[in-house]
C-alpha cells in the first residue's frame, strides 16, 4: 500500500504533460478519439521523456524506497490504460449517437 | 542490531579512463566514514555504484552476508542522498515525509526549529539549504541500515551544517554512514573513519598529514 501511494504520486506528476500533449493532438487533428488513445500511448512517453529531461534526479525519491525507474514507467503506463479505455468508449458512444 | 556493508572488487571505467580500480570498503553500524578525494576522483561514482543506480565493470556488494546485485531495490538496506535535490518539486513537504515515514511521524519530524515553519510548504518554495537539510533528515529517519550522503554540506549555512552534523552523529547509533564532501573540515569533524580516493584506489587516512602527503590539501593547511 505504501508503495502504491508512491507509484500514484509519480503517476500524478506525469498527468499534466500527458493530457496537454493528448489534447493538443486531438485539437490539431480535429479528431476527439485521438485524445483518449494518446493518453494511453504517446502521451505517457512524452511525459516520461519530459521528466527525464527536466527532473531526472527526482527518481531518487523512489529509488530510496526500493522502486526502480522501469517499475515506475510500467505502472504509469498501466494506470493510463484503464481511464484511456473508458474515455475511448465514451467518445465512441458520443460519436455513434 | 549491528549491520555490515562490504564492497569489494569495484572496477569502473569510462571509455579508456579507469576511474575506480579494485575498491574495497567496509562499513558497520556506528561508522561515519568520511570519503575525500579530488574533483573527478570517483567519489560520487562509487556511491552510485554502492547504491545500485550506476553499473560497474565488476562489483561485489554484500549487506549482512547477503549479496545484492542492485542494493537499492532491497528496501531498507541503503539510502542515498544525491548531489542534487531529489524531492519532487510538486509535493508538499509534509506529504513527502508522510510517504516515507508514515502519517504518525509527520508531527515529530517537523518539531524542529528549522523545519517547523516549512510544514505544508511546497518543496519548490524551499531554499537550497532548507531543502538539503530536510532531505538529509528524511533519509536519516528512515529504517535503512546504511545511508550514503553525497555532498551533504553543499550550499548549507554554517548553522544548518551544525544541525546536520548532529543528526549524522545521532543516526550513526543505528546506521552506518558514508559521506563525501569537499568541505573537508566538516567531514573530518563529523566522521570517525576517513578514506581518500586517490588514483582509482582507496587510501585509509589516519591523520590529517596524510591528506597533504596524497596531495588532497596544500601543505600550508595543517
Amino acid at each position: 500500500m505504501e508503495n502504491f501511494r508512491l507509484y500514484w504520486e509519480f503517476h500524478k506528476s506525469t498527468l499534466l504533460i500527458n493530457w496537454v500533449a493528448s489534447i493538443a493532438l486531438a485539437l490539431l487533428t480535429m479528431t476527439p478519439l485521438y485524445f483518449p488513445i494518446a493518453t494511453m500511448t504517446g502521451g505517457p512517453f512524452i511525459s516520461l521523456f519530459y521528466k527525464e529531461i527536466t527532473a531526472k534526479n527526482e527518481y531518487y525519491f523512489y529509488y530510496n524506497r526500493g522502486i526502480s525507474k522501469i517499475n515506475l514507467m510500467v505502472v504509469n503506463i498501466i494506470l493510463n490504460i484503464l481511464p484511456g479505455i473508458i474515455l475511448t468508449y465514451i467518445v465512441l458512444k458520443c460519436q455513434a449517437s | 542490531m549491528s549491520s555490515l556493508l562490504e564492497t569489494d572488487s569495484i572496477l569502473k571505467s569510462y571509455g579508456d579512463i579507469q576511474v575506480l580500480t579494485d575498491i574495497y570498503l567496509k562499513c558497520e553500524t556506528g561508522d561515519i566514514i568520511g570519503m575525500l578525494g579530488r574533483n573527478g576522483s570517483g567519489k560520487s561514482t562509487l556511491l552510485k555504484i554502492l547504491f545500485g543506480t550506476l553499473t560497474a565493470d565488476t562489483k561485489f556488494i554484500r549487506i549482512d552476508g547477503k549479496f545484492l546485485a542492485t542494493p537499492y531495490k532491497t528496501k531498507n538496506e541503503l539510502c542515498f542522498l544525491p548531489q542534487h535535490d531529489f524531492l519532487p518539486k510538486h509535493l508538499k513537504t509534509d506529504k513527502a515525509i508522510e510517504l516515507y515515514l508514515g502519517k504518525e511521524a509527520v508531527e515529530s519530524f517537523f518539531n524542529d526549529k528549522t523545519l517547523t515553519k516549512l510544514k505544508n510548504s511546497k518543496v519548490s518554495e524551499l531554499s537550497g539549504g532548507e531543502l538539503r537539510y530536510l532531505e538529509i533528515k528524511l533519509l536519516l529517519n528512515t529504517d535503512s541500515k546504511f545511508v550514503l550522503l553525497d555532498e551533504p554540506f553543499n550550499g548549507v549555512s554554517p548553522l544548518l551544517v551544525g544541525y546536520i552534523k548532529s543528526l549524522i552523529i545521532e543516526s550513526s547509533k543505528t546506521k552506518g554512514i558514508i559521506l563525501t564532501d569537499h568541505d573537508y573540515n566538516n567531514v573530518l569533524d563529523v566522521a570517525n573513519r576517513y578514506c581518500l580516493i586517490y588514483d582509482g584506489g582507496i587510501k585509509t587516512i589516519t591523520n590529517k598529514q596524510e591528506l597533504v602527503k596524497w596531495g588532497y590539501v596544500p601543505a600550508t593547511k595543517f
